[in-house]
C-alpha cells in the first residue's frame, strides 16, 4: 500500500542552485525519521517538500497515492501538521489561542467545549498548561518551541476524525530546548508513531539523539540522500566523517550498552572548527 | 491515546475572555447608538429634540412631509451620521486586517497602495479635469472627482498585487517594497500636479487631502454602502485565516487556509473600501491604526473578536470626531482629521503606558 | 489667508450659477433680508455700499473691515463651507465668490431652497465694477451701489492718467511667500500681474504662469526694481531679511531696498478699494524709481 507521504525522485532549485537532488523518501505508518546531515545538506527543504509548502521542480510527493496538489489543504491539514523552525508571532496572542489555530483550518466541525478539551490536552502533553494564559511573546525559545509542539499535536488530534493515517513534520524541533524537554519532546512524538500509528519525520542535528529515536535514519549530504537504514547500520566512522567532517569515535563498548554512540574529536575540514589545524 | 480527563482551565479561560469581549461590544454598541443619536440631534441649528425624533418618525413611516427641519434632520444629519460609521468603519476593519496580512501591528490601510493611487487621480482629476473633461461634458459633474479617487486607488493596488504575484503567489514583502516605490512616484506625479496647478486647484487639493464628510448626501451613502458591505461580510472569514497567517505564510498553509485566496481577498476588498472612504471623505488618517491598537490592548489580537470589534471603535470615533468638528466652531466646520487626532492619540498613549506598567491587560 | 483670484477668460458680468437653477430663478427678484457673505470682497462691498447690517455671516477671509469678523458669526473659510452651519444662520440668500465651496455643502444649500449667487472673478475694471453692482443688487441698494461704481470707475481714470504721466515701467515682482528660502512669485495671468499694471509697473515674474514657486537664479534673471509683498495682519518681512536672501542681494531692487508691503485684501482683493490700492503701489513706487512726483507718502496701511 502506498505511504502517507512519498517523495519520489524529487529535485529542487531555487536560482540554479540544486537544494535537493534526486531524493525518494517513503515515511511508514509508526515509524519515526530522522534525516540528519550537515548545515545546508538539504534536509529542511526536502521536509518542506514533504508537507506541500515547496513544490519540487521534477519528481512529486504523493499522499496515499494522490500528489499533493491535488489534496484540497484542509484535507491535507487533517492528514499532516508541520513544526517548522522558530515560530516568532508579531501579535501578543495568549498561549491556549496560539495552540487552538492548530484547529483554525480543519472548518468549525468540532464543538466549543471539545475545541477547549483538546488545547488543553495538548498543552499538558507539551508540558506547557501552567503557561495557558500567557502572552506567547513573552516566553523563551524554548517555550516557544513546546506551545509550536502543542499546536501540532492539537491539529493531529483534531484531524485524527476525518484522517486516521497521519504524519508529524517537525523541522529541528529540540534545538531551543532543555534536555529534559528535549527527551520529553522526542518521548511524545514516540508515543504519537507507537500509539496512534503516526508517521514522524524529524531535522535532527544531534545525532546521539537521532539514533535514539530514529527508526529509520537517513544522511543527506548536497542535496542528495546519501545513506538510509538502522541507526546501527548507517552510523559508522568513516560515514561520519565522510558526510559530516569530523573525526569520530563510535565507541565500541558504548554502542554494545547503548546502541550508536558519537563522540565528536575534531573537525576535519580545513577552515571550520578549532581542529582544522591540526589536520592540515 | 486516550485523551485524558481535563480540568475545564482552558474552557474556563475562553469563556471569560468571551465574556469580557461581550462586555465590551455591548459597551460599544451602546456609546455607537447615543452617538448616533446625538449626531442627528445635535448640529450648528438648534433642532429641539422632540422637534428632531418626530421627524426621523415621519420618515420612517415614509410620511413625507415639508417641516421646516425635515431637510436638516433627513438630508444633512442623517446621511452623514451613516457616511461617518461607514468610513470609520471601513478604515479601521481595513487597518486591522492589514495588518494581519502584513503581520505587522504598524501596516497601514494605504499600505496596498491605494491611497497613493486615489490621491493620484484626484489630483489630476482637479488639474487636469478642467481642461481634458470639462470641454466634453460642460460643467465637471459632483461625482467625478470621487470616482476619479476611487478607480485611481483601486488601479493602484491591482498595479501592485500585479507585481507582487509570481506564479500565483503574492509575496507580501514584495508587496511592501513595490508598495514604497509606486508610492514614492506617486508622489512625485502628484507633486507635478501641485506645481501645475493653479492657486485655487492647489487648495481644492489641499482640502481634499485634509478630509471631511462635510460633502455627505445620500448619494453617497447609496455609493458606498455597496463597496463596503463585501469587506463587512467576509471578515469573519478572513479572521480565521489573518489568525493563522500570523504564525507565518508556510504555517497557514499547514493549518489548512488557502494563502493565496485569503491574500487576495484582504487586498482587494480593504482597496475598494479604503477607495471608497478616500473617495468621499477624503484622507481620514489615524484611524486605520489607532483602533485596532486600541482593541487589541483590550480585547487581545484574536481577528474573531478584532475585525468586529475594530469596525465598531472605527465607527465611534470617526462619529464622535465628526461631531465635534461640526460643533465645535459652529458655524464653522474643523477638518476631522484633526480631531480623530485629538481624540485617538492621548487615548492611545494613555493605554500604552498603562499596558507597560504592568497593570493592564 | 488673502484670496487670490484667477483671471477669468470672460469678462463675463453677473454669473448667477444657480446649483438648483429653477430655485434661483423663482427667488432672484425677492428682497434678500439675511444674507451670508462667502468671500472677503463681498464683504467689503457690503460694508461699503452701507449695508452691514443684513449681512448675517462672513468667512474667514472678511479681514476688512476688521469689525466683520468681530461682530458677525464665522462661517470658516471659504472653500470649505459647512452646509448646516450657513443654514443655521437662516440666511435668505448666500453670496459667494466663484471657487467657493466645497460643491457639496453649496448643493446641499441649494436644496434647502436658499438660492446662492455666485460672484466672478475677474481682475479687470469692469469686472470690479460689476461685483459691486451684483452684491448692491442682491442688498436692495442699486442707488448706492450706482454710486459706489461712478466713484470706483473715477478712480481707475484717475489712475490711468496718472500711468500715463509715467515713463519707464518699472518691473514689479510680487513674492507671494517665502518660506525656508522656497520663493513663490505672481506670474503671468495672476491677480498679483493686473495689479501691477494697474499700478504702472510690469510683471517681473511674467516667466511662469499664476502662483509658483521660482528658482534663486530665476529671480535674479527676472530682474525686478521693486518687490511687492502682502503683510499678514501687522507683520511685514523687514527689508533687510528680504535683501539678505542670495537671490534678492543681486537684483537691481536691492541697491535701495526697494520693498512694498501692503495688505493682502487690499491688494488682490479687486473690489472698490482696488484703485486706492493701485495708487498706493503707485506711489510707492515712485520713492524708489524716479517719476513725475517726488517722494510720495507711504503706502496705505
Amino acid at each position: 500500500m502506498s505511504a502517507i507521504l512519498e517523495a519520489g525522485e524529487v529535485t529542487f532549485r531555487i536560482g540554479g542552485k540544486i537544494l535537493v537532488e534526486a531524493a525518494s523518501l517513503a515515511l511508514q505508518p509508526g515509524r519515526i525519521t530522522i534525516l540528519v546531515g550537515p548545515n545546508g545538506a538539504g534536509k529542511s527543504t526536502l521536509l518542506r517538500l514533504m508537507s506541500g509548502e515547496l513544490v519540487p521542480g521534477s519528481g512529486q510527493v504523493t499522499s496515499l497515492g494522490r500528489p499533493l496538489p491535488d489534496i484540497p489543504v484542509w484535507q491535507l491539514a487533517c492528514r499532516r501538521a508541520v513544526m517548522a523552525q522558530a515560530a516568532r508571532l508579531n501579535f501578543p496572542f495568549a498561549v491556549h489561542e496560539v495552540v487552538r489555530l492548530g484547529i483554525e483550518g480543519l472548518g468549525p466541525a468540532r464543538s466549543g467545549g471539545e475545541r477547549s478539551r483538546l488545547v488543553e490536552t495538548a498543552l499538558a502533553q507539551a508540558d506547557m498548561l501552567g503557561h495557558a494564559a500567557r502572552d506567547y511573546q513573552t516566553l523563551s525559545g524554548g517555550e516557544q518551541q513546546r506551545v509550536q509542539f502543542a499546536r501540532v499535536l492539537c491539529q493531529l488530534m483534531a484531524g485524527r476524525h476525518v484522517e486516521p493515517q497521519q504524519a508529524l513534520l517537525l523541522d529541528e524541533p529540540i534545538a531551543s530546548l532543555d534536555l529534559c524537554h528535549q527527551l520529553g519532546l522526542m518521548d511524545a512524538a514516540q508515543n504519537l508513531a507507537r500509539d496512534q500509528g503516526v508517521a514522524v519525520l524529524a531535522v535532527l542535528h544531534d545525532l546521539n539523539l537521532a539514533a535514539r529515536y530514529a527508526d529509520d535514519l537517513v544522511a543527506m549530504q548536497n542535496g542528495r540522500i546519501v545513506a538510509r537504514g538502522t541507526p546501527d547500520a548507517v552510523f559508522d566512522d568513516r560515514l561520519l566523517s565522510e558526510v559530516f567532517g569530523i573525526e569520530n569515535r563510535c565507541d565500541d563498548q558504548l554502542r554494545a550498552r547503548f546502541g550508536p554512540f558519537v563522540l565528536p574529536q575534531f573537525c576535519t575540514i580545513a577552515g571550520r572548527g578549532q581542529g582544522a589545524g591540526r589536520a592540515a | 491515546m486516550s485523551e485524558p480527563i481535563t480540568s475545564g482551565l482552558i474552557a474556563t479561560l475562553e469563556r471569560e475572555r468571551k465574556r469580557r469581549a461581550g462586555l465590551v461590544l455591548a459597551l460599544a454598541l451602546a456609546a455607537l447608538a447615543g452617538l448616533a443619536l446625538a449626531s442627528v440631534l445635535r448640529g450648528a441649528i438648534a433642532v429641539p429634540p422632540g422637534e428632531a425624533l418626530d421627524v426621523l418618525l415621519r420618515a420612517f413611516r415614509g410620511a413625507g412631509s415639508d417641516g421646516r427641519h425635515d431637510l436638516v434632520i433627513l438630508n444633512i444629519r442623517l446621511p452623514r451620521m451613516l457616511l461617518a460609521m461607514m468610513v470609520g468603519a471601513g478604515l479601521a476593519l481595513s487597518g486591522a486586517i492589514m495588518q494581519g496580512l502584513f503581520r505587522n501591528p504598524l501596516a497601514d490601510p494605504g499600505l496596498v497602495g491605494v491611497l497613493a493611487g486615489a490621491a493620484l487621480a484626484a489630483g489630476a482629476t482637479i488639474v487636469l479635469g478642467d481642461a481634458l473633461l470639462a470641454p466634453a461634458l460642460g460643467k465637471l459633474p459632483f461625482a467625478v472627482l470621487p470616482a476619479g479617487a476611487f478607480l485611481g486607488g483601486l488601479a493602484s493596488t491591482l498595479l501592485l498585487y500585479a507585481i507582487a504575484t509570481r506564479q500565483g503567489r503574492t509575496s507580501i514583502a514584495t508587496m511592501l517594497l513595490a508598495g514604497i516605490a509606486l508610492g514614492a512616484l506617486a508622489g512625485a506625479l502628484s507633486g507635478f500636479l501641485a506645481f501645475l496647478s493653479d492657486d485655487r486647484q492647489l487648495r481644492d487639493l489641499a482640502f481634499w487631502s485634509l478630509g471631511s464628510l462635510g460633502g455627505a448626501s445620500w448619494t453617497k451613502v447609496v455609493a458606498v454602502a455597496p463597496i463596503l458591505l463585501p469587506l463587512m461580510l467576509a471578515a469573519p472569514f478572513l479572521a480565521r485565516g489573518l489568525n493563522a497567517l500570523a504564525l507565518g505564510e508556510a504555517e497557514a498553509f499547514h493549518l489548512g487556509l488557502k494563502v493565496q485566496r485569503i491574500k487576495a481577498m484582504a487586498i482587494l476588498l480593504v482597496a475598494l473600501a479604503v477607495g471608497a472612504s478616500v473617495a468621499v471623505a477624503g484622507m481620514i488618517g489615524f484611524v486605520g491604526i489607532v483602533v485596532p491598537h486600541l482593541v487589541r490592548l483590550v480585547l487581545g489580537p484574536d481577528h474573531r473578536l478584532l475585525l468586529p470589534a475594530s469596525a465598531l471603535g472605527g465607527a465611534i470615533l470617526v462619529l464622535a470626531a465628526d461631531l465635534l468638528a461640526r460643533t465645535l466652531a459652529s458655524p464653522a466646520e474643523l477638518p476631522i482629521g484633526i480631531i480623530t487626532a485629538a481624540i485617538g492619540a492621548p487615548f492611545f498613549l494613555w493605554l500604552l503606558l498603562r499596558r507597560d506598567s504592568g497593570i493592564g491587560p | 489667508m488673502t484670496p487670490h483670484f484667477r483671471p477669468s477668460k470672460s469678462a463675463a458680468l453677473a454669473l448667477v450659477l444657480g446649483l438648483a437653477g429653477g430655485v434661483l430663478s423663482a427667488q432672484a427678484g425677492e428682497a434678500s433680508r439675511r444674507i451670508v457673505a462667502a468671500g472677503g470682497v463681498i464683504t467689503e462691498i457690503a460694508y461699503a455700499l452701507g449695508r452691514a447690517d443684513r449681512l448675517v455671516g462672513v468667512d474667514s477671509t472678511s479681514l476688512h473691515p476688521a469689525e466683520a469678523l468681530r461682530s458677525k458669526p464665522n462661517i470658516g473659510y471659504v472653500r470649505a463651507l459647512s452646509a448646516e452651519g450657513v443654514l443655521s444662520l437662516k440666511p435668505d440668500r448666500i453670496l459667494a465668490i466663484e471657487g467657493a465651496g466645497p460643491p457639496d455643502a453649496l448643493r446641499l444649500i441649494a436644496e434647502a431652497k436658499v438660492p446662492v449667487t455666485f460672484v466672478p472673478e475677474d481682475h479687470s475694471e469692469e469686472g470690479v465694477i460689476a461685483r459691486i453692482r451684483l452684491v448692491g443688487e442682491a442688498l436692495e441698494v442699486g442707488e448706492a451701489a450706482s454710486e459706489l461704481a461712478a466713484s470706483v470707475r473715477q478712480g481707475f481714470a484717475n489712475l490711468a492718467a496718472e500711468r500715463a504721466k509715467r515713463g519707464r515701467k518699472p518691473r514689479v515682482l510680487f513674492v507671494l511667500s517665502l518660506q525656508n528660502g522656497r520663493v513663490m512669485v505672481g506670474g503671468r495671468n495672476s491677480s498679483a500681474e493686473a495689479i501691477i499694471r494697474l499700478a504702472g509697473g510690469e510683471n517681473a515674474g511674467a516667466a511662469v504662469e499664476g502662483f509658483k514657486p521660482v528658482s534663486d537664479e530665476g529671480i535674479i534673471a527676472a530682474a525686478p526694481d521693486v518687490i511687492l509683498m502682502m503683510t499678514r495682519g501687522d507683520h511685514a518681512v523687514p527689508a533687510g531679511e528680504l535683501f539678505a536672501h542670495p537671490a534678492f542681494r543681486l537684483v537691481p531692487a536691492a541697491r535701495n531696498e526697494a520693498l512694498i508691503a501692503m495688505d493682502g485684501l487690499l491688494l488682490l482683493g479687486f473690489g472698490p478699494r482696488t484703485p486706492d490700492a493701485a495708487f498706493a503701489v503707485m506711489r510707492a513706487m515712485d520713492r524708489f524709481v524716479a517719476g513725475p512726483e517726488k517722494r510720495a507718502g507711504t503706502p496705505a496701511p
